[in-house]
């Protein structure tokens, strides 16, 4: 199973030259926040330029790949590590609200639909993105499925306000 | 079409599910909704290529397909013709398998031995010598607000735990779910189950006992001196006990990581004495769907939970001497009857070479690495799948499983066929 990366993984395969290109401080701070898919790898120009960083920037695009974000972002979830454990479907707390079944644990019944997240043949579906805490205001910067997802197959992109 | 609001209950695991539900046509699960992806594969697997539709009889060194009558004659004269046969298996089966298995076992003078994981026989006399409570897991879900994993990776045993529930569902007087509970993952490393837990002890290998031996001492109001136990500095021994101590319901999961390779007697006599001082329920885990089942039918029919003789019309039971693992290694048996296991798969190998001298006949619906081995293979339907079984769930509730499909065409039940053999072998 791959794990997400971590910055430390992020950072080596950097420039670490600090020229400060890509507008963060360092590139340190850059790792981080590629690690967190808040800017994307085209930012650090030096990566592409130099050709003694072609097999770093190989590897870093395997790490991170370059996903379609739709406005804002939003939840990405990638079927082949999700094992249908449940944990989004019952933790995320719009999910509770609109469904009495998944507030206590249950999934819920086939046909209903006004959800954000649903388990079908044995894998989490993103169903109605829009009830997402990020999404619906008041906008809360929630990051709960990604944090318990057993199979790490959640990544948020994008960020709201206060994160 | 299933009916909207028919739910079905899974027995992928030994959570047993109670929300699963389907699109079914032709006979296949096309969909499947709310079961974990475990389950999801159990589900469709029925028709594939490795399902076992016919009898097969060995033949020059080859499998080939038999008529039934003809593949049960065989099997009964294998197990007539042996001296000490064991039969085994049956943990993912239900307990209408079990039932007839110890009938079979009895009249042959058998050896009969389950799949087991933890040693939840040897748990179940500890609860009794302790008087320990059970709790339901629905209860679990309403008061419970301190669990810990004990050596049991949640996130590969029983996928939907946590989420169904003992960590999110909000219930009873937990109402804001995870934000109310504490959850502390104790292993030798790290696993998933982690991303769920607030505090995580990495103890050193088989050095549970240290860490449950300073614990009642705590509570004894002895002092430790130590500076490390079990690898774990004595300040967060210290905040693990008071974070027990702390708490008015908690649970304690025990894994197969609890019972690995240490002393499995000591450490659950020990986590059951701790248990009792601190007014903890404890919980084992264990992998096979119907442990648990298979358990409370071996203890209620031969008085003992697993590795069971019935040599010289006496019942006798000795885990060190008739397991398996122990009767192969000693070479003390000519034959084997295989109930829905694979025990080639779990066994090491030096052990794997002995069995496969040994003549097998296996009952079971999907091919394995024992069945491709044996010289006589019955299929069955899929339990809790195809026919209707018998299941006990890891809290106790005794649970029902309506069947979902017809079997392929001619394929008995698995209890029908144990006792098919039990009948010829009257003859
Ligand atoms: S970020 Fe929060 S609100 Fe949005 S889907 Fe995940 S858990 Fe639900
Ligand atoms: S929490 Fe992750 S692994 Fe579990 S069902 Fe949701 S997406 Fe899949
Ligand atoms: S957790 Fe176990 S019982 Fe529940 S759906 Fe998965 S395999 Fe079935």
């Amino acid at each position: 199973m791959s794990k997400k990366p971590s910055v430390m993984e992020a950072y080596k395969l950097l420039p670490k030259t600090n020229c400060k290109k890509c507008g963060e401080p360092n590139c340190m701070g850059f790792a981080i926040k590629l690690v967190g898919a808040k800017v994307k790898l085209d930012k650090c120009t030096p990566l592409f330029e130099e050709p003694k960083y072609a097999a770093n920037l190989k590897k870093l695009q395997e790490l991170f790949p370059d996903e379609e974000v739709e406005g804002e972002g939003g939840i990405l979830l990638d079927p082949d590590k999700c094992t249908g454990c449940g944990n989004c479907l019952v933790a995320c707390p719009p999910n509770a609200r609109l469904c009495d079944e998944c507030k206590v644990g249950d999934g819920p019944h086939k046909e209903f639909t006004d959800l954000v997240f649903k388990i079908k043949n044995g894998k989490a579906e993103v169903i109605n993105q829009q009830k997402c805490r990020r999404f619906e205001p008041p906008i809360l910067a929630c990051r709960v499925c990604e944090t318990y997802c057993f199979g790490d197959a959640i990544r948020i992109v994008g960020f709201v306000k206060g994160e | 079409m299933v009916d909207k609001k028919v739910r079905f209950i899974c027995g992928g695991c030994s959570l047993l599910c109670n929300d699963v539900e389907f699109n079914i046509e032709n006979n296949k699960i096309t969909d499947t909704f709310n079961c974990c992806g475990r389950a999801d594969i159990n589900y469709k697997n029925t028709d594939t290529p490795n399902r076992i539709k016919t009898p097969f009889i060995k033949k020059n060194g080859s499998l080939e397909p038999a008529n039934l009558d003809d593949a049960l004659k065989k099997s009964a004269e294998i197990l007539l013709n042996a001296k000490n046969p064991i039969i085994y298996g049956f943990t993912n089966s239900g307990c209408e398998e079990m039932f007839e298995g110890v009938i079979l076992a009895k009249k042959l003078n058998a050896y009969i031995d389950t799949q087991q994981s933890v040693c939840l026989g040897i748990f179940n006399k500890k609860r009794k010598e302790y008087k320990l409570k059970m709790m339901k897991l629905e209860k679990v879900k309403d008061y419970v607000d301190l669990i810990v994993f004990w050596g049991s990776n949640v996130s590969d045993l029983h996928l939907r735990l946590a989420s169904k529930y003992v960590v999110f569902p909000r219930s009873g007087i937990i109402q804001s779910g995870k934000e109310s509970r504490t959850v502390v993952c104790i292993d030798i490393r790290p696993t998933p189950t982690e991303k769920i837990s607030d505090i995580s002890y990495y103890v050193e290998p088989q050095k549970d006992k240290e860490l449950l031996k300073a614990l009642i001492k705590l509570h004894d109001g002895e002092r430790l001196t130590d500076e490390k136990i079990a690898g774990l500095p004595l300040k967060s021994v210290k905040d693990f006990y008071e974070l027990l101590n702390g708490s008015k319901h908690k649970i304690i999961f025990i894994g197969p990581g609890f019972t690995a390779g240490g002393d499995e007697f000591e450490s659950l006599d020990l986590i059951a004495q701790l248990a009792k001082k601190m007014g903890i329920i404890l919980m084992p885990t264990t992998s096979d769907a119907n442990t648990f089942g298979c358990d409370f039918i071996m203890r209620s029919m031969t008085r003992y939970p697993f590795a069971v003789s019935f040599k010289d019309n006496k019942t006798s039971f000795n885990d060190n001497e008739f397991s398996l693992a122990k009767l192969l290694k000693e070479n003390s048996i000519d034959a084997a009857l295989i109930v829905n296991a694979d025990p080639m798969s779990r066994l090491p190998f030096r052990l794997v070479k002995k069995m496969a001298k040994i003549p097998m006949v296996v009952i079971d619906h999907h091919k394995t690495l024992t069945s491709d081995l044996a010289q006589v293979i019955l299929p069955m339907s899929m339990p809790g799948v195809e026919c209707s079984r018998t299941f006990i769930r890891l809290d106790g509730v005794i649970t029902i499983i309506d069947k979902v499909l017809e079997p392929p065409k001619g394929v008995l039940t698995g209890s029908d066929i144990i006792n098919k053999i039990n009948k010829l072998i009257d003859k």
